[in-house]
């Protein structure tokens, strides 16, 4: 899925007069990749389900009645779904469910630690999916934007909040973060 | 590096493999649309029709209405033109559209490259400026200073299409007597012919003009007596010099010029000079 900007743009014009044609336009073009970039942070369907439907929401709000001008509606809505995890994780702070990039180092159960370790060995490149889960979090957002929903340097710096070059750096982390784990489990 | 693209591959087949529930699209989509619908004021979607209707304006605009209004400009143009030639055509003088049809005339003229079409075009004209003079002479609508006024221009343009006949004669005497010293036969005889035709045109001309111009009151004549009988004599003048090139042409040419005016046929002599 790669929609124009030229298309976002004008979808994104009728939008902001709260047309309910040009949102659910809209939901179609964006709700498999806004879902699954919330799935890769959440790990479960349920969740990544019910933020997915409130990342929308939240669009429609914020686009309806803003004043500001939107540059790019891909990288606002893709703005929203991250903070709208980062929202979901604080409000579960307390809980028993740790962030996924927090997975390993939480996990202090000898036992545990073995179970994980006997699944990381079967982790081979095609299981890349769990790889993703326990990378840090700034990580997994980069590859996932960059190389799964195919955005450019400029929009992921835009959505992360961050310059273009600290994006390609943390691409090059995060690329070297995901090949030790699974060398790491080749040797193990 | 070879395994960075490997992850990266993998990556990607990652991103193809990960979908949500198409049961949770179509009933997400149909509930967040519900939500919304209830948060549409009525003016709202006014604004939203609102937004359509400038789309294709603007649409309407770009694809259709601007090629269509050239096409129209083009064919206005064309039309404008055609119309203006039409109407230009039938003007009389006394129009602004006449100096038009005289223009018209003269351009026809000057981009004929043959000589005798030409002159055979003039005495089309001057038989037009006949008819002209036919219709002043004969309308009611127009006051005496208006109709002199009228038949002074036709007069005068009149004038200047037997003047580029005799022109022609003078020119085609010169070349006769070149074909006569070269021994030409077929250039003799086409200026025999032509000079024969423009002969009996002029001459008819100059009669057309004189009894057209009978048609005038008597107080009307007396306004323009003279310039009809200058024109009238202008037009026999004519028809004099083409009878003289011809007769000249007799004398040069003798028995062959004859057996070649035999063969076009043409062995009367004009009704004038009978």
């Amino acid at each position: 899925m790669q929609p124009s900007n030229i298309s976002d743009n004008l979808l994104l014009l009728r939008l902001k007069k709260k047309d309910p044609e040009a949102f659910a336009k809209l939901y179609d073009l964006y709700v498999t990749p806004i879902y699954r970039f919330i799935y890769f942070k959440v790990s479960s369907q349920q969740d990544a389900e019910d933020l997915t439907s409130e990342v929308f929401m939240k669009v429609w709000q914020y686009v309806t009645e803003t004043e500001d001008v939107i540059e790019n509606f891909r990288a606002l809505i893709y703005k929203v779904a991250r903070n709208s995890v980062i929202d979901f994780y604080r409000a579960r702070a307390k809980s028993d469910m740790p962030q996924s990039d927090e997975i390993l180092s939480n996990i202090v159960d000898d036992h545990q630690q073995s179970l994980l370790r006997q699944i990381e060995i079967e982790i081979d490149v095609n299981k890349i999916e769990s790889v993703l889960k326990k990378v840090k979090d700034e990580y997994r957002d980069v590859i996932i934007l960059k190389y799964i929903d195919g955005l450019s340097t400029k929009e992921i710096a835009k959505i992360l909040d961050k310059s273009n070059g600290s994006v390609r750096v943390l691409l090059h982390r995060a690329l070297g973060v995901i090949r030790e784990i699974i060398n790491q489990n080749g040797k193990q | 590096m070879e395994n960075s693209k490997k992850i990266i591959r993998e990556i990607k087949k990652l991103g193809s493999e990960i979908k949500p529930r198409p049961d949770f699209v179509t009933t997400n989509r149909d509930f967040l649309l519900r939500q919304i619908s209830s948060q549409l004021p009525t003016e709202n979607i006014k604004v939203g029709a609102f937004g359509y209707l400038q789309m294709f304006t603007q649409m309407f605009r770009l694809h259709l209405l601007e090629p269509v209004s050239v096409m129209l400009v083009i064919f206005g143009v064309f039309l404008s033109s055609s119309l203006t030639i039409n109407a230009a055509f039938y003007s009389m003088p006394g129009s602004p559209l006449y100096r038009v049809k005289i223009a018209l005339e003269n351009t026809h003229a000057a981009m004929t490259t043959d000589d005798n079409q030409r002159v055979e075009l003039k005495m089309e004209f001057a038989q037009k400026r006949v008819e002209e003079l036919n219709k002043v002479a004969t309308s009611v609508d127009i006051n005496e200073a208006q109709k002199k006024e009228q038949i002074e221009t036709i007069v005068a343009e009149f004038k200047n299409n037997v003047a580029a006949v005799k022109d022609h004669l003078a020119k085609m005497n010169q070349n006769l007597k070149q074909a006569s010293s070269q021994g030409s036969v077929s250039d003799k005889e086409k200026a025999f012919k032509m000079a024969m035709s423009l002969s009996s045109k002029a001459q008819d001309l100059a009669q057309s003009f004189e009894q057209k111009a009978n048609s005038l009151t008597d107080n009307e004549k007396l306004e323009v007596k003279n310039i009809i009988n200058e024109t009238v004599e202008s037009a026999k003048q004519t028809s004099v010099s083409a009878q003289q090139l011809v007769a000249g042409a007799n004398m040069e040419t003798g028995t062959s010029t004859k057996t070649g005016i035999d063969g076009f046929g043409i062995t009367s002599t004009p009704p004038i000079f009978k």
